[in-house]
């Protein structure tokens, strides 16, 4: 950071001679060029779009993770993705030219039903996770493989499954249709946030309180869908929910407040998804995949920061 | 502590030798069918054109001034830049494109359809833009070899057939 701070200086300063050495070791380090690589890169609107709406993605998912994580639904991401790219399978059959209407949908009522059957389900939580999950994912593939006219099945398939350049490949509408998303996902997190942090810890008590534990419990379950559906364009169906979780138990190793582990875990997902894109534009590596990387590197810092951080308090 | 770093050192050790073992095999880019595997069970394959090394042209044009040289991007970025021509024709109408790919023909109705298909970088999806010479040449003598690697420069277009967009370079020519 301060060898960039230099360098940006220097540039708009032009040289002095004690800054001189510095641009001369940055130049000798190669920094400069990967400068001059990503200004290249971002000239062209794709890549300003790819960042855009993955920083956003990233924001929406950092506040999603935290709840989800505290009410041990972790996992729901992972089953209502692959029910999204079962929805998805159908959109690409049917011919619809914008599937992300359909899959939403399609994706909120499933997390409805799979977060409000909790009551008196007969098959329960995980089970019923586990078997939405694997069954839309088999028929969404089977779907794909029978009926689709694509000459590239292997390829569409991994794409949205490990959403390898999907974020590199928006056209206008999807993008607009994701910075609304993730503007309605921010708008209703931060007006029901005192909601969502009562039925978050203690749904019996909000209960007893008067809280419309139902109704959040459904507004959570929309914002579920959402961002799942968003997320899909960054990394793919199977990575989603090292998105939504990584962040949030990064964080929760150093900060111990529901604000601060919030933040933090915002700050976190979008520095890894900035990051993770950033390296896979230069690199030429998938970018699903590269921001999970990100995520799992910082998460192990953090670890040891709360680890040697409880060693001092000691 | 003792047991967790020792448990962590052992799934170390055991990745690294999963992926080195996967290295030495060679990993194919492409999933194979049900009728893949049973054409190899039966001895009934069908022969690979891919193309080894890169295509040298007979005839070139060097007058043209490239607008957007998508031979200098690396693979995602060159992948995404030819679904960008697809997403958004509009704002390459016009404009002198150079392009690195494979080549590929596509006969229909008694017609040739040349393309040249670039692949991301995990090589699992190809995105392709099609090109029309400007010098018409003999394929496919003067024309690379289906899956060799070649250059091509033209003039951005869009061209309607069954009521579908297509993309496609005019004027074209190799490099």
């Amino acid at each position: 950071m301060i060898l960039l701070s230099v360098y940006l200086f220097t540039r708009f300063l032009n040289l002095f001679s004690e800054y001189d050495l510095a641009v001369r070791l940055i130049k000798k380090l190669g920094i400069a060029d990967i400068f001059d690589e990503l200004a290249f890169y971002f000239k062209f609107p794709f890549v300003r779009y790819a960042i855009i709406v993955g920083v956003l993605i990233a924001l929406c998912s950092s506040l999603l993770g935290v709840t989800l994580v505290l009410k041990r639904f972790s996992f729901i991401g992972d089953g209502l993705s692959h029910v999204a790219f079962g929805a998805m399978a159908v959109a690409a059959v049917a011919g619809l030219t914008n599937d992300m209407p359909f899959v939403l949908i399609v994706t909120v009522i499933s997390a409805v039903l799979l977060l409000r059957t909790g009551q008196n389900a007969k098959i329960k939580g995980d089970a019923a996770v586990a078997m939405i999950s694997v069954g839309a994912l088999a028929i969404g593939y089977l779907l794909m493989n029978v009926f689709s006219k694509s000459a590239n099945i292997s390829g569409d398939v991994c794409t949205t499954l490990f959403g390898s350049t999907s974020i590199l490949t928006l056209n206008k509408t999807k993008v607009w249709i994701c910075i609304g998303l993730s503007a309605a996902v921010v708008a209703l997190f931060m007006v029901f946030y005192n909601k969502i942090f009562a039925i978050t810890f203690d749904e019996s008590f909000a209960a007893a309180t008067g809280t419309r534990v139902s109704l959040y419990n459904l507004i959570l379950a929309v914002i579920i869908a959402a961002v799942i559906v968003l997320a899909m364009n960054l990394v793919g169906s199977l990575l989603i929910s090292a998105l939504v979780v990584f962040p949030a138990l990064s964080s929760m190793r150093v900060f111990k407040t529901f604000r601060s582990v919030t933040v933090c875990s915002a700050v976190i997902s979008i520095l890894c998804a900035l990051s993770g894109m950033l390296i896979s534009i230069l690199a030429s590596t998938p970018v699903g995949s590269t921001i999970v990387v990100v995520d799992i590197a910082v998460f192990f810092v953090f670890y040891l920061i709360g680890f040697l951080k409880a060693g001092i308090k000691k | 502590m003792k047991k967790t770093v020792l448990f962590i050192f052992t799934l170390i050790l055991a990745l690294a030798v999963c992926a080195c073992d996967s290295a030495s095999n060679g990993a194919s880019g492409n999933a194979k069918t049900v009728a893949d595997v049973l054409n190899e069970q039966t001895g009934n394959t069908t022969s690979d054109n891919s193309g080894q090394g890169a295509f040298v042209p007979t005839v070139t044009d060097t007058n043209m001034k490239c607008d957007l040289d998508v031979t200098s991007m690396n693979a995602t970025v060159a992948y995404s830049q030819v679904i960008d021509f697809w997403n958004n024709p509009g704002n390459y109408m016009g404009k002198i494109i150079k392009v690195r790919g494979t080549f590929k023909v596509i006969t229909d109705n008694g017609r040739n359809y040349y393309s040249c298909n670039l692949g991301d970088a995990t090589a699992c999806c190809t995105a392709y833009v099609e090109f029309i010479l400007k010098d018409p040449l003999k394929y496919p003598d003067q024309y690379p070899k289906v899956g060799e690697e070649f250059t091509v420069i033209g003039e951005f277009e869009t061209y309607l057939e069954n009521g579908y967009t297509f993309c496609q370079l005019k004027n074209a020519s190799f490099c």
